[in-house]
């Protein structure tokens, strides 16, 4: 066991078990995966992405790059978990990654032998040639061998929330410098959301021994914590990442449930905050620098920071013998406060020649070796057992067991650059630090380089006061907090310059120094093309470890600065985040609301299958016992229609009130057709244009009185067209007086057609007189009442072809005018139909619908040329002129029928002449809509073709090969039913 | 399973009753039958509509995302020059006679009392719980009674309004959309407890 026998945030009295790689373990509450392995002795966790190498833990937080752990089992097995992140519970279960059959053997690791072969740009060199070996063979083999961890299979079965919070000051980070920085604005009264990705608020005040206003920085966490948590306007969230910045959004992940082995009842696992705050303080604290060596990725060598966090937050040790390797007297503290708690260290190695007297003293007192101007040139064992350490007395071998190591402090400054911001090089603080955030955000603490505890606070308090005074509040002035902390000086070291064995990186992505040398020798200069051309930086660290040496060792080999080499962009997520959590609730068929119709309910209970026609759902048919499929069912709704009545829900229209006195002028401008000469009581069928001349949408607009029109539109433009109506009115002729409503929602609307619709409407109709032929002649409108008063809007309109009404009551009643026309149409076999039948007979009449209304036809394309006014203009008459639009060669309007009748014709089968091959050249045209007609006994299709209705009386290639089918069809009118119209008037 | 809609289809309306969390519950949700009508001003005819609607209810039309209450009915803003009336105890009929006397060329009416479905929404985790679903802030220092907004919530249309400090919200959600409304109010709510009336 490697758990020290005093201190620490843990709670011992709490002890929990759990398992990795299948052998149990205890740990206790506070511990985290990582923490509890570390007190268990395990020091391989996983295996490296390229060379299965074995890995250890090499941090104590999100940065994490090696100790990747697969967490659960099942449904909820969920890959690449950083173990430094997972806080312990018990029964939790953990798994290695990338390794087979185990962890302490790894059969892939041959392709350590097999290095010098696979360096950067091995695939883009190798897998050339010959090019038909790659989809068959490489790239098989490549992916199967990229990658690491497996995702789940099973779909998840935890819920995930999204929430949209608004504040004065958002704080990021709930360190020394964000808790000050919270409570000063806090205090002032601001709105204040703070976050922290640890469960446990205070980042390095929980780990670090430091004094803040006589507080031990653990003390003075918990007390500021509790005064933020108790004021009513301000917002702890803890388990919450801040992890990316939108415009002016910033985006975060709390982790509500990840630290329980299934969430709460009713809880999501985790939610996604969208945050909207007025400034912003990003105290995101720094992390300590890697070293690059050979052999620097050995199990056993960590960064300091995380040593002093194992050591002093969780009372753990990664070694009995450990060295420090460092170039900053923060770690020469953690060497002593390792000594304090009984680790062996071994020696303190620091590549700087000269070191503050202070601290030389204290090593003294305490017995500790000190190596200066001196590096760690190679690291032994599968997992560490020794160093070599190359001094100004040379090389000599140090045995250990684990190796601390900190280049300098790299400030968190992530999201303050995902503005498209670039950091510059601060040579001083030896850090990349950021002088022009993005707007409203302030940096603070570390992260903007006061690595001291004295500079974090004042910071805090700075970015704290300005923030709140932006926000309009008052600060008090409150007393300086006095400080004590560690040293905070040093300088930045990168790379220790050897030849010897593998020097990481990137331990993530496996990137060594030597690929970096080959990228260099092969002519790569610029950051990116290096990052992209060795993958460095590009794992789920986000480079957060690797990046900085990276570019400084390019940087060298190229002769120029850090600040001239530059960075890579800054881009969102700071680190991973699931699908679940970005998707919240809309997923499967919640994906987008459903909307129901007035009759859904009724439909349903006759059995109705439904269809998704966008958002809506609509009855697609009804089925009967005895029917075998779709067609049959719907073969015999539209002859129950031609033959007698049927009855559709068509409330799914879009459906304008205009009124006002210009209503007429309005549609005169928006219709390719003239409505101001309409009757009062009459409908009009009519054509929107969009201002490029191509159709927009379709529909009946009809005058129930001398200043009030109703308009329909079809579904799936229900909205365009309204947006569309609303732009001309306030864009283009804010002169026009038309106030325009929609009442989509307020009517239910049934079409009721067949030779039998009349006497089933005078049923149910108030003063069936009003039905009359006479009194309501094709396209015909009135306002009556049906059902013993309900009030009711009856339209003479007809898509089928059929003698029919369009019946519109208020939507409530929609179930019940539906019941009501069942009843009354009894005697008549009245047959509910659904969209299936809608399309077979308006195919069968020649009606365009949505596949004609493409987007890609004009008027004349779909066969309504002559409906367009040459008497006035319109929106879209200028630019359906252009000589494109009006070609003669243009693909016109037809209908097609095969030649042989057993022949099914489909939308998307392409026109050929006949013998002519299947070429691009030869196409001539394509079907759009096809159905298996029920009145003509065969397949019919409508479509386009090139000449259009000229072509009438050809035979042509119809020809499908994606589904099979070369067959011989006849083009022909596309009116196949009643051309003349006749059975719409009786 | 958390998911207190695992089980339901999109089609299939949550019945009335207690979900999610037991115990008090952090949501209530009830819907009120009232009258609707949208008003709409002619072109320049805000002002002397306003004016009209003044002399015969006796406030003028709020200018903005703001509601006003007088004489039974509530005039919400939704857009510039548009306003949903909503009569507490008018009928459909009355409220629609009523407002087109009121406007005479000013502006004009159109029923809406089926267009939408009135939510009422209370309960001490409302805001909690609307915060998942809306875009807008509706923290006491932004939205408080008086205030309206038309908007969207978990992808739905919808305006709505506070009409007191407990807070109790009132949301006009399109009839098609009232059986997914709930439904994201119900998975939203759950873990406060929800009530269904």
């Amino acid at each position: 066991m490697s758990r020290l026998a005093h201190g620490g945030l843990i709670d011992r009295s709490r002890p929990l078990a759990f398992k990795f790689a299948g052998k149990s373990y205890a740990g206790y509450a506070g511990d985290t995966l990582a923490s509890a392995l570390i007190a268990n002795d395990v020091k391989i966790v996983g295996r490296s992405f390229k060379y299965h190498r074995p890995r250890g833990i090499m941090t104590a937080g999100s940065e994490e790059p090696n100790a990747l752990v697969a967490l659960r089992s099942g449904a909820r097995h969920e890959p690449n978990t950083r173990a430094t992140m997972v806080e312990l519970f018990d029964g939790l279960e953990a798994f290695g990654q990338n390794a087979f059959p185990s962890l302490g053997f790894d059969a892939m690791a041959v392709n350590q032998l097999l290095s010098r072969f696979i360096g950067a740009g091995f695939y883009y060199k190798t897998f050339m040639w010959p090019k038909a070996f790659w989809e068959l063979l490489y790239e098989p083999v490549v992916r199967n061998s990229a990658g690491i961890g497996i995702a789940g299979a099973e779909p998840d079965p935890d819920h995930y929330e999204k929430v949209t919070a608004y504040c004065d000051v958002l704080v990021i980070g709930a360190g020394a410098a964000g808790l000050t920085a919270a409570l000063t604005a806090a205090r002032a009264g601001a709105r204040v959301i703070i976050a922290d990705e640890d469960h446990l608020p205070g980042g390095r005040l929980n780990s670090e021994n430091v004094v803040i206003g006589g507080h031990d920085g653990a003390q003075y966490a918990k007390a500021a914590i509790a005064e933020l948590s108790s004021l009513p306007k301000v917002r702890v969230l803890t388990r919450t990442t801040v992890f990316g910045i939108y415009d002016d959004t910033y985006a975060a992940v709390e982790r509500v449930g990840d630290h329980l082995a299934v969430p709460e009842a009713f809880k999501p696992r985790q939610k996604l905050w969208r945050i909207i705050p007025k400034r912003t303080i990003l105290a995101a604290g720094a992390i300590s620098q890697p070293i690059v060596f050979p052999g620097n990725d050995r199990p056993g060598v960590m960064l300091a920071q995380g040593l002093q966090t194992y050591i002093n937050r969780y009372a753990v040790t990664p070694g009995q013998h450990v060295a420090f390797f460092a170039s900053n007297d923060a770690a020469w503290t953690v060497a002593f406060e390792a000594a304090k708690a009984g680790i062996d260290v071994a020696a303190i190695i620091d590549p700087r020649p000269e070191i503050r007297a202070d601290l030389a003293a204290e090593a003294k007192v305490r017995g500790l070796r000190t190596l200066l101007g001196a590096v760690v040139e190679q690291a032994h064992g599968s997992t560490l057992k020794a160093i070599s350490v190359r001094g100004s007395q040379g090389t000599e071998r140090i045995a250990v067991d684990a190796l601390a190591v900190s280049g300098g402090h790299s400030p968190n400054i992530q999201l303050a650059c995902h503005h498209r911001g670039r950091p510059d090089w601060n040579e001083v603080k030896g850090a990349l630090l950021v002088s022009e955030p993005p707007p409203g955000m302030a940096i603070a603490g570390a992260a903007a380089g006061h690595f001291a505890i004295s500079a974090c606070v004042a910071s805090g308090v700075e970015t704290g006061t300005k923030a709140a005074v932006d926000c309009g509040y008052s600060v008090a002035k409150a007393p300086v907090l006095a400080c004590s902390g560690h040293s905070a000086d040093g300088s930045a070291f990168f790379h220790v310059k050897t030849q010897k064995g593998f020097a990481f990186v990137d331990l993530q992505t496996d990137v060594t120094v030597k690929d970096i040398n080959i990228a260099v020798r092969e002519g790569f200069r610029s950051v990116e093309h290096l990052k992209r051309y060795t993958a460095l930086g590009m794992g789920a660290d986000q480079g957060k470890l690797s990046n900085l040496n990276g570019l400084a060792i390019l940087a060298e080999k190229t002769g120029r600065t850090i600040q001239d080499t530059g960075t890579t962009i800054y881009r969102p997520p700071y680190t991973s985040v699931s699908f679940g959590a970005l998707v919240g609730h809309h997923r499967g068929k919640d994906f987008r609301p459903t909307r129901l119709t007035p009759t859904h309910f009724w439909a349903k209970k006759l059995g109705a299958k439904f269809t998704e026609t966008g958002a809506w759902l609509r009855a697609q048919y009804f089925p009967k016992p005895g029917e075998i499929d779709w067609l049959q069912t719907v073969q015999r709704e539209v002859k129950a229609v031609r033959s007698s009545a049927g009855m559709i829900d068509v409330s799914t229209f879009g459906k304008i009130d205009l009124q006002g006195p210009d209503v007429g002028q309005f549609l005169d401008r928006v219709y390719v057709n003239t409505f101001s000469t309409l009757p009062v009581g009459k409908a009009r069928y009519g054509v929107m244009l969009r201002e490029d001349g191509m159709v927009m949408d379709d529909g009946t607009t009809a005058r129930l009185s001398d200043a009030q029109w109703v308009m329909t539109t079809t579904t799936v433009n229900a909205v365009k067209v309204f947006s569309h109506l609303e732009y001309c009115l306030q864009v283009l002729w804010p002169d026009l007086d038309v106030r325009m409503a929609s009442i989509s929602e307020q009517w239910a609307q049934i079409a009721l057609a067949g030779p039998n619709a009349r006497k089933i409407l005078q049923k149910i109709a108030d003063e069936p007189g009003r039905v009359e032929n006479a009194a309501l002649p094709v396209m015909g409108a009135t306002q009556t009442s049906v059902m013993g008063g309900i009030k009711a809007r009856i339209f003479r309109l007809s898509f089928s072809g059929e003698l029919g009404y369009e019946v519109a009551v208020p939507a409530r009643y929609g179930e019940k005018l539906a019941e009501a026309l069942v009843a009354a149409g009894e005697q008549f076999g009245i047959t509910p139909y659904g969209t299936e039948a809608l399309a077979m007979m308006r195919i069968e009449k020649g009606h365009v619908s949505g596949p004609e209304l493409n987007g890609q036809t004009t008027v004349t394309d779909i066969g309504l040329g002559k409906m367009a006014s040459k008497k006035k203009d319109y929106i879209g008459r200028t630019l359906a002129e252009r000589p494109g639009l009006v070609d003669e060669n243009r693909l016109g309007f037809v209908g097609i029928m095969p030649v042989n009748k057993k022949n099914v014709v489909r939308a998307g089968i392409h026109l050929l002449p006949l013998g002519a091959p299947a070429t691009v050249e030869n196409d001539l045209g394509y079907i759009s809509s096809a159905t298996q007609s029920a009145t003509l006994g065969h397949a019919v299709g409508v479509g386009f073709l090139k000449g259009g209705p000229k072509r009438i009386g050809e035979r042509l290639r119809a020809f499908d090969p994606l589904r099979g089918g070369d067959f011989e069809v006849e083009i022909c009118s596309p009116h196949f039913y009643d051309p003349q119209g006749d059975r719409v008037r009786v | 399973m958390s998911d207190i809609l695992a089980n339901l289809q999109p089609d299939e309306p949550l019945e009335p009753g207690c979900y999610g969390r037991e115990g008090v519950p952090g949501v209530t949700v009830k819907t009120v039958d009232l009258a609707l009508a949208s008003l709409i001003a002619g072109r320049n005819a805000v002002a002397p509509l306003s004016d009209a609607i003044k002399a015969g209810l006796g406030v003028p039309l709020p200018q903005g995302p703001q509601f006003a209450v007088a004489g039974g009915v509530a005039l919400i803003g939704t857009g510039p020059g548009r306003w949903i009336v909503v009569a507490e105890e008018q009928s459909a009929k009355a409220l629609l006679e009523h407002l087109e006397t009121l406007a005479g060329s000013f502006g004009s009416a159109t029923d809406q009392s089926d267009a939408s479905i009135l939510f009422e929404i209370a309960g001490p985790s409302v805001r909690d719980t609307l915060m998942k679903m809306l875009l807008i802030d509706i923290d006491p220092a932004s939205f408080k009674p008086g205030s309206a907004a038309t908007t969207q919530a978990a992808l739905i249309g919808t305006t709505f309004w506070q009409i007191d400090d407990k807070p109790t919200y009132r949301f006009l959600v399109a009839r098609s959309y009232a059986v997914a409304f709930v439904r994201a109010l119900a998975v939203s709510a759950a873990e406060f407890g929800f009530e269904l009336a």
